[in-house]
């Protein structure tokens, strides 16, 4: 079934024992496809997006002032869900935090091709950054590697290394269900930056993004379903997958370093009206479509339930 | 499953379905996931419960979890492997047989009710009990095991253990949703059971979260068919 000589592909062997298969988001779906087409005798790949329990991610109270169009308290609510973020980066690092102060949070799995060190890539121009004293920035790693890769637990102690002598960069241990609730619920920005077309989805930005966090991603996974640059999220313009991984990876720090730079910043210090508009934006086209009850729903229509 | 399911199943979700998935992410209290296809499978379970959904989670019983990232005197990443107590959970009293390298081994289930964290009801398999030897304890200790043999061990208890308790159970679900290719030994045992492949296909949905080819797990033929990866069917 999954044979191809003496070596079994478990994929392969569940697309053709499936009565149907899905990727997680349109691109995958592609790409899956693609990637299978030598496979005789296998299931259709649809694509069924993932998506995340809006009941379980979103705050109570930054929905109801979206609600109700009250900005101001749409504000005043992220502010305080950044001091309750900060208590715990003060807890685990003696770092005292500003809720005034554009905080970035990179925080997920600590895979290679999720790029976690993106933001240092250029470690002069990473400190010109987080050294900017008129319009600062606070940064947040959060994450677990797999316990038994060495590289990926490299690249963490490196991040944290480097955090050591800056007071408004920390880097948080523990990384499970309550600590992402609180990052997602307290960033101004959720970067995201895997290597294009090796994220299936990535459902992070989107339980981010229930709560006012402002995507800030390359053009993977879920987010080109979503992306509406400037007026829900921010993107970083998509890279030639076909590029050595180092040209790629340089190519999408300096587009990264000038979006936040040229745009993110001035606009969070400068025009804090239209930053309200992008953070309710980003609530008002994830609360519905990127809610697993969507997902759980199609699920059913197109999948248990489809004749084939 | 209605025994399981205390809601009200909604007409249009009356599809009994089994979803099996090495991971979940609950809840901060139940550490069975390691990062997005946990998360995945969390928010699914929810939804479920919040639509009145006829579907029940299977998954395995991992005693120590992922890890638990701490940090070393250095402030360095240190990786704890820490047993994990859930009073929580229901015990099945039940056990169910399962092959794995030629060895019968016993595969306990549990069951995490519903109204615990408003979720479907999730059955959580384990071979940690004091049935089983040391070595076949250890199947459901860490997910993702660095072993290999350990990982197709673990893939034969979620798919074949997962099959065989919701046989004793009597649960007979229309569908069984495989998330992501862990629980593939499931196909081999339900094969048994049908009388063509047409049959068997009509009982499974699969979803695939791997863009790379390299992501998609492999093994040697032979040595899948030596642990009972195939659930004792032919190779071919």
């Amino acid at each position: 079934m999954g044979n191809k000589g003496d070596i079994f592909n478990l994929t392969i062997g569940a697309l053709k024992a499936a009565k149907i298969s899905n990727g997680v988001s349109l691109l995958h779906a592609k790409v899956a496809n693609k990637m299978w087409s030598h496979v005789q005798n296998r299931s259709e790949i649809i694509h069924i997006t993932n998506a995340q329990n809006r009941r379980y991610w979103a705050d109570k109270g930054v929905l109801r002032a979206l609600d109700e169009h009250e900005d101001y308290e749409v504000e005043a609510r992220k502010k305080h869900l950044k001091r309750v973020l900060f208590d715990e980066v003060a807890n685990q690092t003696g770092k005292m935090f500003d809720p005034n102060i554009l905080t970035i949070v990179w925080a997920r799995r600590f895979a290679e091709y999720k790029r976690p060190g993106l933001l240092k890539y250029d470690l002069k121009k990473f400190l010109e950054l987080v050294e900017n004293q008129e319009m600062p920035v606070q940064i947040i790693w959060a994450g677990k590697p797999y316990p038994f890769d060495n590289g990926a637990i490299n690249i963490f102690n490196e991040i944290n290394y480097i955090s050591n002598n800056l007071k408004n960069v920390a880097v948080l241990v523990g990384y499970e269900l309550s600590l992402s609730m609180m990052l997602k619920k307290g960033a101004d920005i959720w970067l995201n930056t895997p290597r294009i077309t090796k994220e299936a989805s990535g459902t992070s930005g989107m339980s981010a993004a229930m709560n006012g966090a402002v995507n800030l991603s390359t053009l993977d996974g879920w987010h080109p379903e979503f992306e509406k640059h400037g007026i829900n999220c921010f993107t970083i313009t998509a890279t030639d997958p076909t590029l050595p991984i180092e040209e790629q990876d340089s190519i999408d720090n300096a587009n990264l370093m000038n979006i936040l730079s040229t745009e993110i910043i001035p606009l969070y210090y400068e025009n804090s009206k239209k930053w309200v508009n992008i953070m309710k934006n980003s609530m008002l086209d994830t609360i519905n479509a990127f809610d697993s009850d969507r997902m759980a729903h199609e699920y059913y229509a197109n999948m248990y339930d489809k004749d084939s | 499953m209605s025994n399981f399911i205390p809601y009200n199943i909604t007409q249009k979700y009356a599809t009994s379905v089994a979803y099996f998935s090495m991971e979940f992410a609950i809840h901060q209290a139940l550490k069975l996931y390691g990062g997005g296809l946990g998360f995945l499978a969390g928010s699914h379970m929810r939804s479920a419960y919040d639509l009145g959904q006829n579907m029940i989670g299977v998954g395995i019983l991992w005693s120590y979890g992922y890890y638990d990232q701490t940090r070393d005197k250095d402030r360095n990443l240190k990786v704890e492997f820490r047993r994990k107590k859930y009073y929580f959970l229901k015990d099945l009293e039940l056990c169910v047989d399962v092959v794995i390298n030629s060895k019968t081994l016993k595969v306990k289930p549990f069951l995490l009710q519903s109204e615990i964290f408003n979720t479907a009801p999730i059955i959580l398999i384990s071979t940690d009990i004091e049935d089983n030897d040391y070595l076949s304890k250890t199947i459901t200790h860490k997910l993702y095991d660095a072993d290999e043999e350990t990982i197709i061990a673990q893939e034969i208890v979620l798919g074949i253990g997962g099959a065989k308790v919701l046989e004793a159970l009597h649960i007979k679900p229309k569908i069984h949703h495989i998330n992501e290719g862990h629980a593939l030994p499931l196909v081999f045992e339900l094969y048994k059971k049908c009388k063509t492949f047409d049959a068997l296909q009509q009982k499974i949905v699969f979803t695939t979260h791997t863009p790379e080819a390299a992501g998609n797990e492999e093994h040697s033929t032979a040595l899948l068919h030596k642990m009972g990866f195939f659930a004792g069917l032919s190779i071919d």
